[in-house]
């Protein structure tokens, strides 16, 4: 038994290493001299730790024109989805009406369409509309999804009781009231994972902002990739600040909720 | 009477709150596939010519829709696969009773929260074929420089490396939950009959998370194929020689390298036919042999 406990612990611990490495070795990479970072062999360790590389960043990269835009485009969405993904899926959850099959393979099948083979229909349609080029024209696309609805779906169903919902019904309380104040908040588990992913996912997207935003607009990943490209020698070193800085708020996120996605009992990806 | 306006209070609560998800789905998932086969019909995008099939003639001809179709199977199919056994792997090892269980999960799993655009970046300063931190790693082993990115046969293969180093945590978790399932008696009753560990994993384990197994292949597949336009835009533009040409970014440089929205909204329409096909075999081979 000892042994198995060892070897399990040691297979681990590689591959641990393997994917944790790269986030330190680029942390360190942000911090090295233009120098350090074109010579070889590569530095592993910085000898001088050169925070400056963040502050040319910003003078170079206008990132926090970029940092903004990100907040808004995944910000807002996430509020969005939290609020009317979790009133579908409350409906789909406890009502019943017609047309109700419908509509649910509706909301199930628009997770077929992965969103990469959408975008240039997409992108035609909101060009057309006028939209391009605007906050408006980035975000609407994605203000509601079915993935969200169906998480908040498969949560309430089985984590709110009926009897909840008929008391306060049987007290006068409107239909909205009732979700507002009771579905809502014992729906929380479910929100919370519904607002980390879509947070992380719109802060991370890349191909529908790039293809919609103009250069003021851009996005945090959109931004970056196009700063690496606009120079014939890469600065590794502030490219590398770049990448910290992009990831530092989804991974922050990340460990502060990590309770909800990883454990035995919140589980989210149980869904 | 009263009972009445109850369900008719009902009633228009229901379908005031589905309408503003039936009216983003309809407009901007539904009806592009209209409209964008509409568009994927003209000559250009002021739809002023109808030009019939030609596009989707022009694709079926060309060579490089073939290219880019092949390098997208083989891509996806590589890092699904190693994804999955990987991920199976590491869920049964991270399922037992160790310290530190949580810190593993977490750890194993946080590439998955990182933008893909960084891990492009990051992984091709890596992987850099003079400079780069792997190749000068591979010296104390006595291998030589490896050129990761620059040659044609090997890029689409580093492609595949980084792919499963993003996802392979993430189905990890998702097998978890599956393997969490499996009541333990059957374990149990196991060891009593004397099985040991491999009889257990594929007697027990494999047979009873086929669902899951399913559901992460398909998950696996669909997240890589999302997540890798990031990459191929940001580390190899589909190079060298269109070795790394996967479908969306075909997709996207046909709308914006070569300027021609119709062909793009045809290669759109078949790609999407093309995944709904295949959906729909591969839901019907699950469904047969479950």
């Amino acid at each position: 038994m000892k042994h198995e406990k060892i070897s399990s612990y040691v297979v681990l611990i590689v591959f641990a290493v393997i994917i944790i490495f790269p986030l330190f070795y680029i942390i360190s990479v942000s911090l090295q001299s233009f120098n350090e970072v074109s010579k070889y062999p590569p530095t592993i360790i910085p000898q001088v730790l050169k925070f400056t590389n963040y502050i040319t960043l910003f003078k170079m990269g206008h990132f926090a024109r970029f940092f903004l835009n990100s907040l808004i485009f995944a910000g807002s969405l996430t509020i969005s989805h939290m609020f009317l993904s979790s009133l579908a899926g409350y409906v789909l959850a406890k009502f019943e009406f017609p047309f109700k099959r419908t509509i649910t393979l509706l909301v199930l099948t628009s997770m077929m369409f992965p969103v990469n083979m959408r975008v240039i229909p997409v992108y035609t349609l909101i060009v057309k509309l006028g939209l391009a080029g605007t906050y408006t024209g980035l975000i609407i696309p994605f203000l509601t999804g079915g993935f969200t609805i169906f998480i908040m779906r498969q949560y309430i169903v089985s984590a709110i009781p009926d009897a909840f919902i008929d008391a306060a019904r049987l007290d006068g309380a409107s239909e909205f009231k009732i979700f507002w104040t009771i579905v809502l908040p014992l729906a929380k588990p479910a929100l919370a994972v519904v607002a980390i992913f879509q947070f992380v996912l719109r802060w991370n997207m890349f191909l529908w902002p790039l293809i919609i935003t103009t250069s003021k607009l851009q996005t945090l990943p959109v931004a970056l990739a196009g700063l690496k490209e606009s120079e014939r020698f890469v600065q590794w070193n502030i490219i590398g600040a770049g990448c910290v800085f992009l990831i530092v708020p989804t991974l922050t996120l990340f460990l502060i909720f990590q309770r909800f996605i990883i454990s035995e009992t919140g589980g989210g990806l149980k869904f | 009477m009263k009972k009445y306006k109850h369900k008719q209070t009902k009633l228009i609560f229901t379908y005031t709150a589905l309408i503003p998800c039936l009216v983003v789905m309809g407009v901007f998932i539904y009806f592009p596939l209209i409209y964008g086969f509409r568009v994927s019909l003209a000559k250009d995008w002021s739809l002023n010519q109808f030009v019939g099939f030609s596009h989707y003639i022009k694709l079926v001809r060309s060579s490089e829709f073939w290219n880019s179709l092949k390098v997208t199977l083989v891509f996806c199919s590589a890092y699904t696969l190693i994804i999955n056994t990987l991920g199976l792997f590491l869920a049964i090892l991270v399922n037992k009773k160790i310290k530190f269980r949580n810190f593993f999960r977490a750890a194993l799993f946080s590439p998955y929260m990182i933008s893909m655009v960084a891990v492009g970046l990051i992984w091709q300063y890596m992987l850099n074929e003079k400079n780069g931190l792997i190749n000068y790693l591979l010296k104390f082993v006595r291998v030589p420089a490896i050129p990761w990115l620059a040659d044609s046969h090997i890029a689409l293969f580093s492609l595949v490396l980084i792919q499963s180093w993003t996802l392979t945590g993430y189905i990890m978790l998702l097998l978890l939950a599956g393997l969490q399932g499996i009541s333990k008696s059957y374990y149990e009753s196991a060891e009593i009959d004397g099985a040991g560990a491999s009889a257990k994993l594929l007697y027990i384990s494999i047979p009873l998370l086929r669902p899951t197994l399913f559901l992460s292949s398909l998950t696996g597949f669909i997240q890589g194929f999302v997540l890798s336009f990031a990459l191929v835009k940001v580390v190899t533009l589909g190079g060298p020689m269109h070795s790394t040409d996967i479908f969306s970014y075909f997709i996207y440089r046909t709308a914006f390298d070569y300027f021609d929205l119709p062909l793009a909204n045809a290669l759109s329409i078949l790609g999407l036919s093309f995944l709904a096909i295949l959906g729909i075999i591969l839901f019907k081979l699950q469904e047969r042999s479950a």
